[in-house]
């Protein structure tokens, strides 16, 4: 710790070239964070599926019906049954589109307690058969308040009246402390009035979640519910909601592929940009190297501070390129509407991060730290 | 001419020793290289992507959907309505006076990822008999078509490829049936149906017990009946449609993920761009300190400011177009015609293949010029203006 002066004064020798290293590394950083961020962003959505929870639907898209529920709920070791239904459409214009789902307020409500709605809203969700509830997040996007009665253009089926026009009352603002669900546009319906009202479909549900009492027991209450319609037009695929997520991950496709070889790219330049500038710096040294030598620093010593000031150098410029990626993916996740929800930086990522800057900067910074170890005062001295 | 001459002295000169300080200078190009590399992919994959998509669309075809619905996935049109609609002046008819047009079903069939066991929703799309005569440009490339009201399917080319277990001669378990692959097509230019599985629209829709279709598609007439059906369609009170050229509609299609595609390309092309950009300017003023004695000894002999300036440009240009060529080339020899499956419009899998088009590797090396000049012109401005009696003092 005491040459750590010693090592700063080595990386302001040429405070241009120590900058130029600087802004490369971060770059470089800025851009591992911002892909991971958003790749381990997805794979905690994973890790939150829940194995208590199973997720219950037909796997050629075709609908439930909604017959389904009293028969899902009396397989042995379902605890509980929610259903939703889902209407895409639009506020005021096509910038704005919203994924309604329409549940049953109670028991969804029941189902999830991590939402959190005030008594006496959700009372009026119930009551309000044009009632919805939405997250902070779509209120303040929309500007939606409790008491707004607004208008919902819908793009995924007509009404019964041959209209796509909803209107809706907001009765209610919900929220999900610590969970990634609360960054959602959510927007909840009432089930019975959107079925009621839709001119396709009627009867039917999206998906059913069952609550199960043993979370071991998933496989085989899995297999039961899926007997109950094997025979039917509405044959079933019931997963952990978990497995579900992965699944759904899994469409998004091959884009890790290419985060990987992006950031694979931009780490190997670095690793020469890096290794190049200690090569540099360290040969115009050669004899203050030597000097320090000669005045009894040992070979591992000076090999030691050769190290230490790349690992400064990247671990400085990775921390700066780690810390804008955290600002940065919540402003790209609202820029994409917030459809993808809780990107955000991981603690894993950022020490992630962190740990590979300074493997990198060991790996750049051997063949320097090697010379250094080698040098002999004599020669060094003698070149001077 | 003077100047000129002197200009292209000191370029030579600086360009022959290039070699001397290879290490540095391979760290420009391999920094370059990297950017474009990477811009150039991302960008093929937008190209490939909307290549694909706005491809399936054509311009003497219409198709139908439900008023308001922005993908065929929303829509539904009841079958009650088909028959007015393919009826109605202005569309194709065939030999025997059928109108050329399909009310279609779409659903989606799990398959798992080639060579991986994640599961992806790949299209089963119901069409109908006159589908020859419709889509002209698809194409079976091995077997028969699918007979109507078994449950027979035909595998595009891609998703053949793509996806596990949809080869000739496969049971696709699909909706309480076994569905025998008795075809593969080919669309010749590479669309979307590439993708997809196909089946004929009322075995698909009764398999799906659906009494509704997502969508009409109909040849026209002549190109400009479009006017003529969509007049007619949009005024019947009755059908709540709408009618879209079919080369309008897969354009519209192709465009947000193509868009998001183009951003993602141009902010990781910047981001590294700028660390390139920062590695170059490195080397190049290590390239003009290293080089202080024989700038100043030039300028003493007589060489103006332009020659200096203009020579470390165009080493720094030079090094930099090195590293463009490079990256083009890596995109185009590896990445072109590298087949990906994406998620795309509402649930399903779309399968493309990236796309290095010319006018991606002028900007790749555009974008190269750009960092080169950039990273080069500091360092040039600096060698311009290096006193040259302490240059020449500080070597003695």
């Amino acid at each position: 710790m005491k040459y750590f002066p010693l090592v700063l004064m080595g990386l302001w020798r040429r405070p241009a070239r120590t900058i130029f290293t600087l802004v490369s590394i971060f770059a470089a950083f800025v851009l591992f964070g911002t892909l991971q961020g958003i790749d381990s962003s997805f794979s905690q959505l994973v890790d939150r599926g829940r194995l208590n929870v199973l997720v219950t639907r037909n796997p050629a898209g075709l609908p439930l019906p909604i017959a389904a529920e009293s028969q899902i709920a009396a397989v042995p070791g379902v605890a509980a049954v929610i259903y939703r239904s889902q209407l895409i459409g639009y506020y005021q214009s096509l910038r704005n589109i919203v994924v309604g789902l329409p549940v049953d307020p109670n028991s969804f409500f029941r189902f999830n307690p991590e939402f959190i709605l005030p008594a006496d809203q959700l009372a009026a969700f119930a009551r309000i058969r044009t009632g919805a509830v939405v997250t902070p997040s779509l209120a303040q996007r929309l500007h939606w308040k409790v008491g707004d009665h607004v208008p919902f253009h819908a793009l995924s089926g007509l009404k019964k009246d041959g209209t796509a026009d909803w209107t809706f009352d907001i009765v209610g603002i919900f929220d999900a402390l610590g969970n990634p669900v609360r960054e959602q546009p959510l927007l909840l319906l009432n089930f019975s009035y959107f079925d009621a009202a839709r001119a396709t479909d009627n009867g039917t549900v999206q998906l059913y979640s069952e609550k199960i009492a043993d979370a071991s027991k998933s496989a085989d209450i899995a297999t039961a519910i899926d007997n109950l319609f094997a025979n039917s037009a509405y044959h079933t695929q019931t997963e952990t909601e978990k497995a579900s997520m992965q699944s759904l991950l899994a469409q998004i496709g091959d884009l890790d592929f290419f985060v990987d070889a992006i950031v694979g790219a931009a780490f190997f330049t670095l690793l020469l940009v890096t290794g190049n500038t200690m090569m540099q710096s360290f040969r115009e040294r050669l004899e203050e190297f030597a000097v320090m030598k000669a005045l009894g620093f040992t070979d591992l010593g000076i090999s030691a501070i050769v190290m230490s000031e790349a690992v400064t150098l990247c671990a400085t410029a990775a921390l700066a390129g780690l810390c804008i990626a955290r600002l940065l993916l919540p402003i790209l996740s609202r820029a994409a509407g917030g459809q993808i929800p809780g990107i955000h930086l991981p603690l894993s990522v950022f020490l992630g991060g962190l740990s590979a800057s300074i493997v990198m900067a060991a790996a750049s910074a051997l063949p320097a730290a090697w010379r250094a170890k080698r040098l002999s005062v004599i020669e060094a001295l003698a070149g001077y | 001419m003077n100047v000129v001459r002197q200009i292209v002295a000191v370029v030579a000169m600086n360009l022959r020793s290039l070699p001397q300080h290879l290490g540095a200078s391979v760290v420009v190009v391999i920094g370059v290289a990297g950017v474009v590399g990477v811009l150039i992919c991302v960008l093929a994959m937008g190209v490939g992507f909307a290549r694909t998509v706005a491809g399936t669309g054509r311009s003497d075809r219409v198709i139908i959907l439900a008023s308001g619905a922005l993908t065929e996935s929303m829509s539904s049109v009841p079958r009650e309505a088909v028959l007015n609609i393919i009826h109605v002046p202005g569309i194709e008819k065939d030999a025997g006076g059928r109108p050329i047009a399909a009310a279609e079903v779409l659903a989606q069939i799990q398959r798992p990822r080639h060579g991986g066991v994640k599961r992806v929703n790949v299209t089963i799309r119901g069409v109908g008999i006159a589908e020859p005569l419709l889509r002209p440009e698809i194409h079976l490339i091995s077997g028969r078509m699918f007979n109507p009201g078994l449950q027979e399917l035909i595998v595009g080319r891609s998703a053949e490829i793509e996806y596990g277990g949809l080869n000739m001669g496969d049971r696709v378990p699909f909706q309480n049936g076994s569905w025998l692959v008795v075809g593969i097509f080919d669309s010749a230019v590479g669309n979307i149906h590439d993708s997809e599985i196909m089946t004929d629209a009322d075995t698909l829709r009764s398999a799906l017990k659906r009494s509704w279709f997502h969508s009409v598609t109909a040849r026209l007439e002549r190109s400009d009946s479009f006017e003529q059906v969509k007049k007619s369609l949009t005024d019947d009170p009755s059908l709540h449609v709408e009618v879209h050229r079919e080369s309008e509609y897969f354009a519209a299609q192709s465009r947000g993920l193509s868009t998001l595609l183009k951003f993602i390309g141009y902010f990781v092309g910047g981001v590294m761009g700028v660390g390139a950009l920062f590695g170059a300017l490195n080397t190049l003023y290590a390239a003009v300190s290293s080089r202080a004695i024989e700038i100043a000894t030039l300028r003493a002999i007589g060489f103006g400011a332009a020659a200096v300036t203009i020579s470390v440009l165009a080493e720094a240009l030079t090094l930099a177009l090195v590293g463009g060529l490079l990256g083009s080339v890596v995109a185009w020899m590896f990445f072109n015609g590298h087949a990906v499956s994406m998620i795309s419009g509402g649930q399903n899998q779309l399968a493309f293949s990236l796309f290095v088009t010319p006018s991606l590797i002028f900007v790749g090396i555009a974008w190269a010029c750009l960092i080169g000049f950039v990273g080069g012109l500091f360092p040039a401005i600096r060698a311009a203006r290096l006193p040259i009696a302490i240059a020449l003092r500080d070597a003695a």
